[in-house]
């Protein structure tokens, strides 16, 4: 009897810890992502990232703080000036959408998500590696859609990577348009806070529909 | 006691979240400069903090009792330092050290020219070997616009810093290739084989190379072919002179391309006056095999193959037979396999392995006599990257080569012939990179070397160091001693000929920022051991010896700006040469005829995006050339005008995949004189008369057509032009 006790309150215990684990665990995830609403700057944005790093170094089997740790040095890249600078930030990024693959190797928000590190990459030195990463970055996205056709991210970002092609090319916007138009109501539809899984991506799409109205 | 028990799980639960310490702190690098954006955490937990721009942070901790507190930062040793949380704040003054960038850090830059990565930046990209107006496509065209070369325009080869053309040796993955450039006829300039869209990265070296590199006296022209191919693809060129097909399959984790293509310049050469004389103009099939497979995470497996068959008639006037023609018959066969894998076995080790063979045969018929060369090459190389120590990584390896050189003559008068040798060389080498800091690096290295013909070693020693002394600037400097076994030519004649010699000094400085990079490079080239004889028509072996020698000394320039205007990318290089030999049928110290003192290039590339072409511009200067002139008194004696080049070109993307390319060289019409022939004897006026080595045509024009086919119609052949 007394034995059985004794398990039952280990047991009680052990699912505490670990329910409290989980309970730091969401509540590390929360305040990253609350944190990553509001973060403006380069030194906003790294301690973003920082913070999913070290969820990232702790918690290794989920894919969401490699993928949001990856995500916030692509945006960190987005925002530095020089391109040494810029590099770094995705070279950081690459590595953990790695571990992200790792963990989840189909997964169609981890797939786009290397295909906007590509963008990034490209985005530092248009003019020397727009040839060689336009092509791996569709490729990226057009592997996540097929994945999940229904992945706004990975639409908005191949009808940005369209539009861009076409308008260089002189050749109609309508397809890399009607594209992002259709992303809208599937991001309207995401509900924020409900899990970790990534929501962002909606005023990317607006405002690449704002140019094709002009 | 039951509920005791439980109240004492429960209590252990809650004693976590009872205790809460504030860690705060500050963090220094070694050298007492503050770190800001560190990240700052318990190990195992969710707690921690970025520092801030003064290298201070704070943050709360619920963890108790023994903890590991970690501070990491890119670019330095993760530091862990054991602390004591239990409700007492603590207040740490941490130091981070500098982790050594073996890869991103100080490198060796003494004479080598990387074009690669298009993350770093590099002298030249990948695309500029394609887009430089007066290469039209030729990878060495390209290279020849880079300090070190000197313009030899009836040759087409690359002379690197006093040397000759075959003083420089190509790589494809580290294995050599055999007469890497068409077979030709004297003062017929030929073109390299290889397409520059089979490579994603070059380095040139100009001197001083590591030891892996060896059997080249002045140059290495290491090419990396690409990775497996990205997506299934056709490609159709349509050009002036000839076209392709091309055809890419990729699966998950293996690429197959094939191509054919047939080049014929009869069609062009009627339609656009020619200088020389040609009976039949080159016509070429080459068809190549590219094989990539990943055999796991980071073994890939390549296998490349080239076949090739070209010929030409060609008729130049004799001038010792009164201005009759001569007719000289190029037929030439050329197979190239390469294999190589590379893997990756653990953290500190590292393997790259291949064999490559070259077969080259070629048929030279001179009026009535045929003489056949054939040269058969084999490389294989075994090396291994070593780990060693955070501050030491050690590159050593093992190779063969084995060459088996033909020459059968059959002669008009009657004379019947053949000539070979076989030589089997073993080299080992092994090379130490000592990074002191990442501001400092030394690298020494040894080359060993047996002939199986001479029965022969040689060692070889490599010395380099960098040293940088801004975030932008560094110094580098290296020396090394480089062999390389006598031309075909003369070993045919004498085998027991020792390797030629020179000994490189390299002093180099390089700034770059910010897409402009500039260069400076001084250096003294001594040569020993060249092959020297009386004359060249002379097959007496015991006239034949290693009593050459010389020596080249100059500087060369470089700066490249792709910043200051927009759109417009250009590049500068100048290189100084002063060089004198007393080589092969030399009677004194002199000069040679390749030699120009002064080379000049200025490549310029400028997008119009509105309509979508890119112009290019490309000047090349090379001032006089000696000659020996038997009319006057002494030995190279005279000397040719100054070459100059201006040549254009054009890429127009028409769509996504539909390209329009073209380019002419010489679009002045400059006719350039590379030297004279003279006659072997005394007309009736007591003279020797002369005519002058000249271009083939006026300029060379070239128009392509390239379109490439995919499922989505997205890619073009930019690479391809």
């Amino acid at each position: 009897m007394k034995k059985i006790v004794l398990l039952i309150g280990l047991l009680v215990a052990g699912f505490a810890l670990h329910a409290q684990g989980q309970a730091a665990y969401i509540k590390a995830m929360s305040k990253g992502l609350q944190a990553m609403g509001t973060a403006q700057t380069v030194e906003e944005i790294q301690a973003v990232a920082s913070q999913f790093e070290r969820i990232s170094a702790k918690v290794e089997s989920e894919w969401h703080p490699h993928y949001y740790a990856g995500l916030n040095y692509i945006n960190m890249s987005m925002r530095a000036k020089d391109i040494a600078t810029k590099d770094k930030y995705t070279k950081q990024a690459q590595a953990f959408i790695d571990k992200a693959i790792a963990t989840d190797p189909n997964n169609s928000e981890i797939v786009a998500l290397q295909g906007y590190n590509y963008m990034a990459q490209l985005a530092a030195d248009p003019g020397n590696r727009g040839q060689m990463l336009s092509g791996k970055a569709m490729k990226q996205f057009s592997m996540a859609i097929q994945l999940n056709p229904e992945n706004p991210r990975a639409n908005a970002l191949m009808a940005q990577m369209q539009f861009g092609m076409a308008q260089f090319f002189g050749s109609p916007v309508d397809k890399p348009c009607a594209m992002a138009k259709k992303t809208i109501p599937t991001f309207d539809a995401e509900e924020k806070g409900k899990s970790f899984d990534p929501t962002w991506g909606k005023e990317m799409a607006e405002s690449l529909i704002s140019q094709c109205e002009k | 006691m039951q509920r005791l028990q439980i109240l004492f799980a429960l209590l252990l639960i809650s004693s976590v979240s009872w205790s809460q310490t504030i860690i705060k702190g500050s963090i220094k690098d070694n050298k007492g400069e503050t770190i800001p954006g560190a990240n700052i955490y318990i190990k195992d937990s969710f707690d921690g903090t970025n520092s801030k721009a003064d290298g201070t942070f704070s943050f709360e901790t619920t963890e108790s009792g023994s903890q590991i507190l970690v501070v990491s930062y890119v670019g330095y040793k993760t530091v862990e330092q054991p602390v004591e949380l239990n409700g007492t704040s603590l207040n740490l003054s941490l130091v981070i050290q500098e982790e050594i960038n073996k890869l991103d850090g100080v490198t060796i830059t003494a004479g080598a020219y990387e074009a690669s990565d298009v993350k770093k930046v590099t002298v030249l990209k990948p695309l500029d070997i394609v887009t430089t107006a007066s290469a039209a496509g030729d990878i060495m065209g390209a290279i020849n616009t880079l300090p070190g070369t000197a313009t030899v325009g009836e040759s087409g080869r690359l002379f690197v810093r006093g040397g000759e053309g075959y003083e420089t040796k190509v790589f494809i993955d580290g294995l050599e290739v055999r007469n890497a450039f068409g077979a030709t006829a004297p003062n017929v300039p030929t073109r390299g084989r290889f397409s520059p869209f089979l490579f994603k990265g070059t380095t040139f070296s100009t001197g001083g190379y590591s030891s892996e590199y060896g059997q080249a006296l002045s140059s290495a022209l290491v090419l990396n072919s690409n990775d497996i191919a990205e997506k299934t693809q056709g490609d159709i060129s349509v050009m002036s002179v000839g076209g392709d097909l091309a055809y890419t399959k990729r699966w998950k984790n293996t690429s197959i391309s094939g191509k054919v293509q047939y080049t014929d310049l009869r069609p062009y050469q009627d339609l656009v006056k020619q200088l020389f004389d040609w009976e039949q103009a080159p016509v070429g099939k080459v068809g190549e095999f590219v094989f990539r497979q990943k055999v796991n995470t980071n073994g890939i497996l390549k296998v490349y193959g080239n076949v090739d068959f070209s010929n030409f008639k060609i008729r130049f006037p004799n001038i010792n037979n009164g201005g009759l023609k001569d007719t000289i018959h190029v037929d030439n066969e050329y197979a190239y396999l390469n294999a190589s894998y590379k893997d990756i076995l653990n953290k500190k080790w590292s393997v790259r392995g291949g064999l490559s063979t070259t077969y080259n045969k070629v048929g030279t018929g001179f009026n009535q006599d045929q003489i056949d060369e054939t040269e058969k090459g084999v490389h294989g190389k075994l090396a291994f990257n070593w780990d060693a120590h955070e501050k030491v990584s050690v590159n050593l390896g093992s190779e063969f080569f084995h060459k088996d050189y033909k020459r059968s003559l059959d002669l008009a008068d009657g004379f019947n012939g053949n000539f070979d040798f076989e030589d089997n060389t073993l080299a080992n080498f092994a090379e130490v990179d000592y990074f002191v800091s990442n501001k400092l690096i030394f690298r020494t290295g040894l080359r060993y070397e047996h002939s199986s013909l001479l029965n022969k070693h040689w060692v070889s020693p490599r010395l380099a160091m960098s040293y940088k002394v801004s975030e932008f600037g560094q110094f580098s400097m290296a020396y090394g001693r480089f062999l390389q076994a006598p031309q075909n030519q003369y070993a045919l004649v004498n085998n027991q000929l020792a390797p030629e010699q020179a000994t490189h000094h390299i002093l180099n400085y390089q700034y770059i920022r910010n897409n402009r990079i500039f260069r400076v490079e001084t250096y003294l080239k001594k040569y020993d051991n060249l092959v020297k004889f009386q004359s060249p028509n002379d097959f007496n072996p015991l006239n034949y010896s290693n009593a050459g020698f010389g020596e080249a000394k100059g500087i060369d320039v470089f700066w490249r700006d792709s910043k200051t205007f927009k759109e417009t990318d250009y590049w500068v290089s100048y290189s100084y040469v002063d060089s004198k030999r007393n080589y092969q049928n030399f009677n004194e110290l002199a000069t040679p005829s390749f030699l120009s003192k002064h080379n000049f290039s200025f490549v310029v590339k400028h997008f119009v995006e509105s309509i979508r072409v890119q112009f290019g511009a490309t000047y090349n200067y090379a001032s006089n050339r000696p000659f020996h002139n038997p009319n006057r008194e002494g030995f190279q004696n005279d000397a040719t005008p100054a070459f100059h080049d201006i040549s254009l070109n054009a890429a127009i993307l028409l769509k996504q995949n539909i390209i329009i390319y073209l380019s002419s060289s010489n679009v002045l019409g400059r006719d350039n004189v590379f030297g004279y022939e003279y006659a072997s004897q005394r007309n009736s006026n007591g003279f020797f008369d002369r005519q002058p080595i000249r271009q083939g045509a006026k300029r060379f024009i070239f128009l392509g057509l390239f379109i490439t086919l995919t499922k989505d119609g997205q890619e073009n052949q930019l690479d391809n032009l």
